[in-house]
């Protein structure tokens, strides 16, 4: 059977090329611009793409500009961890390349490394800023590609992108270090990759495919573990679609492959990253950092109750989309679903629509496994806790949205009323979002919260950073309520931290003959089970005899201590 | 006027393009209306031959022929009835090759005319001419011969007798004299003693060195082969980033001209070219231009080369088109005669010998070559429409200057046009290869040329000066390379190789086994180029100076070198790591810094210099892929190892590039543009 995708009607333009600009048209780019957007895609030339980038971007420059003079991009605990470990890679006690991993993967952190090489860029923030807005640019001209490759006309595409733009909480996520911007950005960029493969007009070879689906699917691969699923569904994917178009099981397998070499490279090179410098291929997965010794804590503390519960895997994680994408997206989306089933049945753009949905496939067998924990106000227990992992739906939304939303403007009598009126929906929407922002919206709520429980430690880093006057600095980044370093905004190299390597156990013992200042959590055991690890440094130094007396406090709080050195 | 020369074969060089009766020639209009009584030709199709005759200069019969299509036995038919010669046909009545013995080859392939048979005195003389008393005289000189008759020939056939008589000669003009006359400059002996025993010696000391002191051994080796890798990406990448000054300053000098010119009242319409020759040459002063298209086991190709040397800006009259064929290819001969060529195109079959070589065939074909000029092009090449003009151009500008401006400079032997890919988008390979290209002959070529450094020709496109070309001995057919060492030859020789501002678009090698094929050939090449040049280093080093030595290190010698260092250049931190944890292996600080960063640099160079040139050439879209650079070494990295086991198993041995891999690919007609 041929690809249906090649078989496909022209897709609607929505409006003809239009003539040329009457004389003395005010901006004739912009006619240019608008008819572009509706035009057919041609081979690798999506038309309009460029004009998307260009839009996204500075869409998210402007919410960067507000995020960072708020402060808020900083908010999140993981945001200013990744990017120390950015930096520590070029500015730590022990800098090189072994500073990545091991639970997180390297991507976003070697992306974000050109950007904060700059010390202001990394204590602003404004690195993974600019990173971000790169990101969006990339996610919304994906988007906006996959769209058009599909057929969809104007309008279906541009529903597409305000999914991604009009949305505060995507807004806001793009503006931090969080790995869910590069994270999204690789997985449409993979899956744009296919769309082109499978609509190309032309047959494209095993190597473009390797390149144009493979590089970016294998970026996805090392930025986070849903990109992992994205390779699984891609290369069925691809294996059904050419098995259709050439009915041999050889070519099919070649392509498959080509498709799958370099995310398997990538994977490859994971695991042996993990083995030359951990010993162990599989320290990202069971290692002392790893996301299962942290869920560890969490199942043995009881509060994973979504494990092995279909049913309240789905109320909680749908309850986090629902919180992000809001009411209106999720219902045209729902309808998106049945227009592309009920038209295409199970043709190979169905296919290609359900590649965009691997990764939110992927989060919810990860939640419903135990390997990821997901809270918000309707979970058990109750608190805000990774709903930007529903994120990963964002892109089987927007393209089922832009599928509702062809279909339901084709006729051109009733189009305006009806775009006018799911404007207006989106509208309402955001307005009642930004009623109570922090409390409507999951991520953006995640986000204050973890700014509250970070009061005193954000409070501990900006006073040292007002006081700092040289010296070593000691303090257990990885321990609960500490990853502040840039918001500390000093040098890495002064640190002794657990990244450290060989540094760190000498200052531990003696850290007088090594830091100037010493900065702690003192919340010691008291501390919540799931909050984090317990601070080596408040350990040592609570069981030096001799550490209060060198040592003088300077800055406390209920949590948070600063101490001083005061003999040398 | 008397036609003096083969009626059908040759256009008088800058013959004058004047009036009916200087031009053409009262006999010619005679034939035209010959052919016109017996019906073979229209009135129209004579008008239309008369004034092509009048413009290009020429003979009416050729024009005739190339106007109408006629059969040239129609013609000679004509021509028979006229000269009072009945027509023979040399095929079915081949001359007695006795006679023909007793001539050299330059005695009989010259003239158009030869002797046919010898009896009782009576020297039958066929003649593709009009028969004239020179002729007779001529025959005359033949022993035993007293009286002559003449008959009529076709020059084909006497093309045909030449071959078949001469056969030993040509095989040893084409295949052997090189190699006779020059010993050393011939790669018929690929390597001689020293440079066999190299590689064993080399590895013995490797080993050796292993035994004795691993460590030490190593760490040689590997700053050994970043130095080796780092020398010739910072060859290359100097070559290339003079090519932005140089066309900076040609820009400032061209406004300079302008306005002096300007300043002086003479006008712009002579910009930039002070000689006056950039105007564009009247088509009756344009010499004869031999195309010389070797073909092997391309059936149909006889149409798809019309079809591109048809887009030439160039008299049809004027071209003297060779299509060489192998002799043991009966597929593509047959499939070349059913296509029946145009007049201007001659199919020259090629005999059976070794080497079975491109650089023999065209050997052959130079014997045959009329033209005051000779290119060499692939079937399927796709030449810019001016680019015989551009040759001719550079080839006068070239004598101008040195007549008027450089009196000490080389001569100019040959102009190299730039080449690129029609298919540069069919996939990734040929993406990388387009962006190779474009590095090499936009950027690198011509920063090559300004440095006076000689350049490596390439594999087509190259417009030589026949009678030069002649005389370096033109091209070695045992080297798999002729084109690289020709243009070493060249170098040592006195002559100068220059590039010029033309395309010739050609089909990209789009399937990985077939590149490593093709490029082991020419890694290959490079080897023995440099084999044949290390012999006589001193002599090398003497004519073409400095810049030939830095250029020969640096491209010749540098290139398969770097290749065969890759592995271990991108390999190095596996080695180390591998090494330290496996074997002990502890190396200098110094030393892991310098490999990671000439690994780093070396790549970051290539991608950057190539991508940006590309990006000029192609746009982002092919540019990108220059990312893509240090997976595409690892290609030539395999490359070139094959080559250097094959330098030692079997050095001639000639791996053919199949084309027409492009059939998937469908035009979007941008390169076709």
């Amino acid at each position: 059977m041929a690809s249906d995708l090649q078989a496909a009607p022209a897709p609607l333009t929505d409006a003809p090329a239009g003539p040329a600009a009457p004389a003395g048209e005010r901006a004739p780019w912009l006619r240019r611009t608008w008819t572009a957007l509706g035009a057919p895609a041609a081979g690798r030339r999506v038309p309009g793409t460029a004009a998307i980038a260009v839009v996204a971007a500075a869409v998210g420059f402007l919410a960067c500009l507000y995020t960072t003079g708020q402060g808020s991009n900083l908010d999140y605990s993981d945001a200013q961890s990744h990017l120390t470990i950015a930096r520590r890679v070029f500015d730590s006690k022990a800098p090189g390349f072994e500073q990545l991993g091991t639970v997180w993967l390297p991507m976003p952190h070697l992306l974000l490394m050109p950007f904060i090489i700059n010390l202001w860029m990394f204590s602003s923030g404004w690195g993974a800023c600019v990173l971000g807005i790169i990101a969006l640019a990339a996610t919304a001209s994906g988007l906006y590609r996959i769209c058009a490759l599909l057929g969809y006309g104007r309008t279906g595409r541009l529903a597409a992108v305000l999914v991604l733009l009009a949305n505060p909480a995507v807004l806001y996520t793009y503006t931090t270090a969080l790995t869910e911007p590069v994270l999204l950005m690789c997985l449409v960029a993979g899956m744009a990759g296919l769309a082109h493969w499978a609509t190309s007009r032309r047959r494209m070879s095993a190597g473009e495919l390797a390149v144009f689906a493979g590089i970016p699917s294998g970026a996805a691969v090392l930025s986070r573990y849903e990109g992992w699923a994205l390779v699984l569904t891609g290369t069925l994917f691809v294996l059904i679609t050419e098995l259709r178009r050439s009915r041999q099981w050889r070519e099919a397998t070649k392509m498959a492959a080509a498709y799958a070499m370099v995310p398997a490279a990538a994977v490859l090179w994971w695991l042996s990253y993990n083995w030359a410098i951990y010993g162990n291929p599989l320290e990202f997965m069971f290692g002392q950092y790893s996301a299962y010794a942290q869920q560890k804590n969490i199942t043995d503390g009881g509060l994973l109750p979504t494990k092995g519960n279909l049913g309240l895997t789905l109320w909680t994680f749908h309850w986090s989309l629902l919180e992000t994408l809001g009411i209106v997206v999720l219902a045209a989306a729902a309808c998106g679903a049945l227009v592309v089933v009920y038209r295409r049945g199970l043709a190979t753009s169905t296919l290609l629509v359900a590649v965009t949905g691997s990764a939110y496939a992927f989060a919810l067998l990860s939640l419903y496994l135990g390997q990821t924990a997901i809270n918000n106000d309707h979970s058990l227990p109750s608190t805000w806790w990774n709903n930007r992992f529903a994120l990963t739906a964002l892109p089987l939304a927007a393209v089922l949205v832009a599928a509702f939303v062809h279909q339901v403007t084709r006729r051109r009598r009733t189009r305006s009323w009806i775009v006018a009126f799911l404007l207006l929906a989106l509208a309402g929407q955001n307005a009642w979002w930004l009623q109570d922002p922090a409390a409507r919206m999951a991520i953006l709520a995640e986000g204050r919260m973890s700014h509250d429980s970070n009061t005193y430690s954000f409070a501990a880093a900006r006073w040292l950073k007002q006081h700092y006057d040289g010296g070593g600095i000691l303090l257990d980044e990885s321990a609960r309520g500490n990853a502040v370093l840039p918001m500390m905004g000093i040098p890495l190299a002064n640190i002794y931290n657990r990244a450290a390597g060989d540094h760190f156990g000498p200052a531990l013992q003696d850290p007088a003959k090594y830091a100037k200042w010493v900065l702690v959590n003192v919340e010691g055991e008291d501390a919540p089970l799931d909050s984090g690890f317990t601070d080596l440094v408040h350990q040592a130094i609570s069981a030096s005899p001799t550490f209060n007396a060198r040592y003088a406090v300077v800055f406390s709080s209920p949590t948070h201590r600063i101490y001083e050195r005061t003999v040398n | 006027m008397a036609e003096q020369a083969p009626v059908l074969s040759t256009a008088r060089a800058g013959g004058p393009a004047g009036s009916y009766d200087d031009g053409v020639g009262v006999q010619s209009v005679a034939l035209g209306q010959s052919l016109l009584r017996a019906g073979l030709i229209t009135p129209e199709q004579l008008d239309r031959a008369l004034e092509r005759a009048n413009i290009e200069g020429g003979l009416l019969g050729r024009h005739i022929i190339l106007e109408t299509g006629l059969n040239r036995r129609h013609v000679y038919q004509v021509l028979a009835e006229q000269w009072d010669a009945p027509l023979v046909d040399l095929v079915q009545h081949p001359s007695d090759d006795a006679l023909l013995e007793q001539l050299s080859f330059t005695e009989v392939s010259e003239p158009g005319w030869l002797p046919w048979h010898l009896e009782d005195g009576v020297l039958t003389v066929a003649t593709a001419v009009k028969p004239s008393d020179e002729i007779r005289r001529a025959a005359l000189r033949i022993p035993g011969a007293e009286q002559v008759v003449f008959r009529t020939t076709t020059d084909w056939d006497i093309n045909h007798s030449i071959q078949r008589a001469f056969r030993n000669h040509l095989l040893y003009e084409s295949a052997e004299r090189l190699a006779e006359e020059q010993p050393d400059g011939s790669a018929r002996t690929a390597l001689n003693l020293w440079q066999r025993l190299l590689p064993a010696v080399l590895l013995s000391c490797l080993l050796g060195g292993l035994l004795l002191d691993a460590q030490l051994t190593v760490i040689v080796l590997l700053t050994a082969v970043n130095v080796v890798f780092l020398v010739s990406i910072g060859f290359k990448t100097l070559a290339s980033l003079r090519q932005p000054f140089d066309a900076l300053h040609d820009g400032a000098a061209a406004k300079a001209q302008a306005r002096e010119l300007e300043r002086r009242g003479v006008g712009t319409g002579a910009l930039g070219d002070p000689s006056g020759l950039a105007g564009r040459i009247p088509d009756g002063e344009l010499p004869v231009y031999t195309i010389l298209i070797p073909v092997f086991r391309e059936a149909n190709i006889i149409n798809k080369l019309l079809a591109n040397l048809g887009q030439l800006d160039y008299p049809r009259s004027k071209l003297d088109v060779l299509v060489l064929l192998e002799e043991d290819d009966t597929e593509t001969i047959e499939a070349a005669k059913r296509s029946r060529p145009p007049e201007y195109v001659r199919i020259l079959v090629v005999p059976r010998g070794e080497p079975q070589t491109k650089p023999r065939a065209c050997n052959y074909g130079l014997t045959f070559a009329r033209g005051e000029y000779v290119v060499i092009y692939d079937a399927e090449d796709r030449p810019d429409p001016g680019q015989l003009r551009a040759a001719i151009d550079a080839f006068r500008q070239d004598a101008f200057e040195r007549r008027y401006l450089a009196p000490g400079r080389r001569p100019l032997i040959c102009v190299q046009a730039a080449l690129n890919y029609f298919n540069a988008d069919q996939n990734v390979l040929t993406r990388l290869f387009a962006i190779e290209y474009t590095h090499w002959f936009d950027s690198m070529l011509p920063g090559l040329d300004r440095s006076g450094i000689p350049l490596p020709l390439g594999g087509t496109s190259n417009h030589f000066d026949t009678r030069l070309l002649r005389l370096v001995g033109a091209w070695d057919p045992w080297n798999v390379t002729e084109d690289a060492d020709l243009g070493l030859r060249a170098a040592v020789e006195g002559y100068r190789v220059g590039v010029i501002n033309s395309t010739t678009w050609e089909e990209a090698c789009s399937q990985v086994p077939a590149w490593i094929k093709q490029r082991t050939r020419w890694i290959k090449g490079y080897m023995v180029t440099a084999a044949v040049n290390t012999r006589n280093t001193v002599r090398y080093v003497k004519r073409t100076g400095v810049a030939g030595a830095v250029g020969f290190l640096g491209l010749i010698l540098g290139t398969p070198l770097a290749f065969l260092a890759y592995p271990l250049v991108l390999g190095f931190t596996v080695v180390t790591y591998v090494g330290y944890n496996f074997v002990g292996l502890v190396l200098p600080e110094w030393l892991l810094l310098g490999g990671v960063v000439s690994m780093l640099f070396g790549n970051a160079m290539m991608i950057l210099v190539s991508g940006v040139a590309t990006w000029r050439r192609h746009g982002w879209r092919i540019a990108i892929f220059a990312l893509l650079n240090p997976a595409y070494w690892v290609l030539h990295a395999v490359a070139a190892w094959r080559a250097a086991w094959q330098m030692l198993s079997s050095p001639h041995k000639w791996e053919k590039t199949p084309h027409g891999l492009d059939e998937e690919y469908h035009d979007d007609g941008r390169w076709s543009a």
